[in-house]
C-alpha cells in the first residue's frame, strides 16, 4: 500500500465487522496458526468470552484440516475467509482437488446425512455411534464436518466452483451470549491467555 | 514397566500414579494430522501398566486448548479398549468450557451403566 489508498469500506463498515481473507500454502503446521488468529481476531470484535470464539476456531482448524486431508496433491495454496459484515459469521475454505477425486461427492453426501437430524447434536451423537466399535484406521472418520454443526453451531454448505476446485462455508447465524456479561476487558489478557500464543 | 509423559507437537500428557489411578492430564493443544501415529504406543504401555497393578485409568482434560476430530476420533478408540479390557476409565473435564461440556457430554452414551466408563467434570 502507499499511503495513498483508502482502506476500501473500512470506514462504512459498522463497528464489529471483520474480513480476513488468506491465501495459505498446504501446510499443517499453519493451521494452528490459523486457528489462534481466527479466535484472536474474533475476541478483538466480539466480547471476548464469548462462546462463539472457541467454536469458530475450531470450525476453521476442522475446515482446513479437510482441505489439506483431500486436497489435490498439489494444490499450491488454499483459500481461507473470515467475515462478518452483520450477525452472522462466515468461514469458507476453498482449495484443489484432483479431477477424479471422490471427496466432493463424499462431502455432499454427509452433509446430506447431517441435514436429515432433527438437530446437529443427534447427527454428532450418530456419528460417534458409527465410529465407535469400529477399529479400522481412518482419519477422522467423517466426524469433523460433523462437529462444524453440532458443536460450532454452523450451517454448512459446499459447492465446486470449477472441475477441480471445491468450495466449503461454515455460516455461524445469530448472536450468542457472552459465558460471562460485563463490559469488555481493558486488558486482553484474558482473552490472551485463553488463546494462548503459537510458539 | 515404567510409563513415561508423552510429549508430541503442542500436546502433553501428564502422568501421576497413586494407589488406585493412573492420572493422565492432557495438556496443550491437539492437532496432530495422525494422533493415533503418536498416542498407540503410549497408549499401549499405559493399558499393560493398569493391567498388571490394578489401577483404573482416570483422564482430565480440563486445562486442554483445543483438540481436533482425529483426536476424538483416538480418544473414543482407547475409551473402546480399554472396556473391551475390563479396565475401567474415568474422563474429568471442564464444564465452564462450552466446547468441552459438548465434547465430552456426547461421549457419555458409552457409559453402559456397568462402571467401566465415567465421566466427571469440574462444574459439576
Amino acid at each position: 500500500m502507499t499511503g495513498a489508498e483508502p482502506l476500501a469500506g473500512a470506514v462504512f463498515n459498522p463497528p464489529g465487522a471483520l474480513r480476513i481473507e488468506l491465501s495459505l500454502a498446504p501446510e499443517w503446521g499453519r493451521i494452528e496458526f490459523i486457528r489462534v488468529a481466527v479466535g484472536q481476531a474474533l475476541a478483538a470484535v466480539l466480547h471476548p468470552h464469548d462462546d462463539r470464539i472457541d467454536a469458530l476456531s475450531m470450525v476453521s482448524a476442522e475446515l482446513l484440516e479437510n482441505a489439506l486431508k483431500y486436497g489435490a496433491r498439489d494444490q499450491r495454496a488454499v483459500g481461507f475467509t473470515v467475515e462478518r459484515t452483520g450477525d452472522p459469521i462466515a468461514i469458507t475454505v476453498e482449495n484443489a482437488v484432483d479431477a477424479a477425486s471422490p471427496h466432493p461427492d463424499a462431502l455432499r453426501v454427509r452433509l446430506a446425512w447431517i441435514a436429515r437430524f432433527p438437530s446437529p447434536a443427534q447427527a454428532y451423537l450418530a456419528a460417534l455411534r458409527d465410529l465407535y466399535g469400529d477399529e479400522r484406521p481412518r482419519g477422522s472418520g467423517g466426524l469433523g464436518m460433523v462437529r462444524i454443526a453440532y458443536e460450532g453451531g454452523c450451517a454448512l454448505h459446499c459447492e465446486t466452483p470449477a472441475v477441480d476446485r471445491i468450495l466449503v462455508r461454515a455460516t455461524l447465524a445469530g448472536p450468542a451470549a457472552p459465558r460471562s456479561s460485563g463490559p469488555v476487558p481493558e486488558d486482553p489478557g484474558d482473552a490472551g491467555e485463553r488463546l494462548r500464543r503459537v510458539d | 514397566m515404567a510409563l513415561r509423559d508423552l510429549v508430541v507437537d503442542s500436546l502433553t500428557l501428564n502422568l501421576q500414579l497413586d494407589p488406585e489411578r493412573i492420572i493422565v492430564r492432557w495438556l496443550g493443544k491437539a492437532g496432530m494430522r495422525n494422533p493415533s501415529t503418536a498416542l498407540a504406543p503410549f497408549f499401549r504401555d499405559l493399558i499393560t501398566v493398569a493391567e498388571e497393578s490394578g489401577r483404573f485409568v482416570e483422564f482430565h482434560f480440563q486445562e486442554m486448548e483445543h483438540f481436533n476430530s482425529s483426536t476424538i476420533l483416538s480418544i473414543m478408540q482407547i475409551i473402546q479398549t480399554l472396556r473391551r479390557k475390563q479396565l475401567k476409565l474415568r474422563i474429568v473435564f471442564n464444564a465452564q468450557l462450552k466446547w468441552q461440556k459438548m465434547t465430552f457430554e456426547a461421549l457419555r452414551q458409552f457409559d453402559a451403566g456397568d462402571g467401566l466408563f465415567e465421566m466427571s467434570s469440574d462444574g459439576s
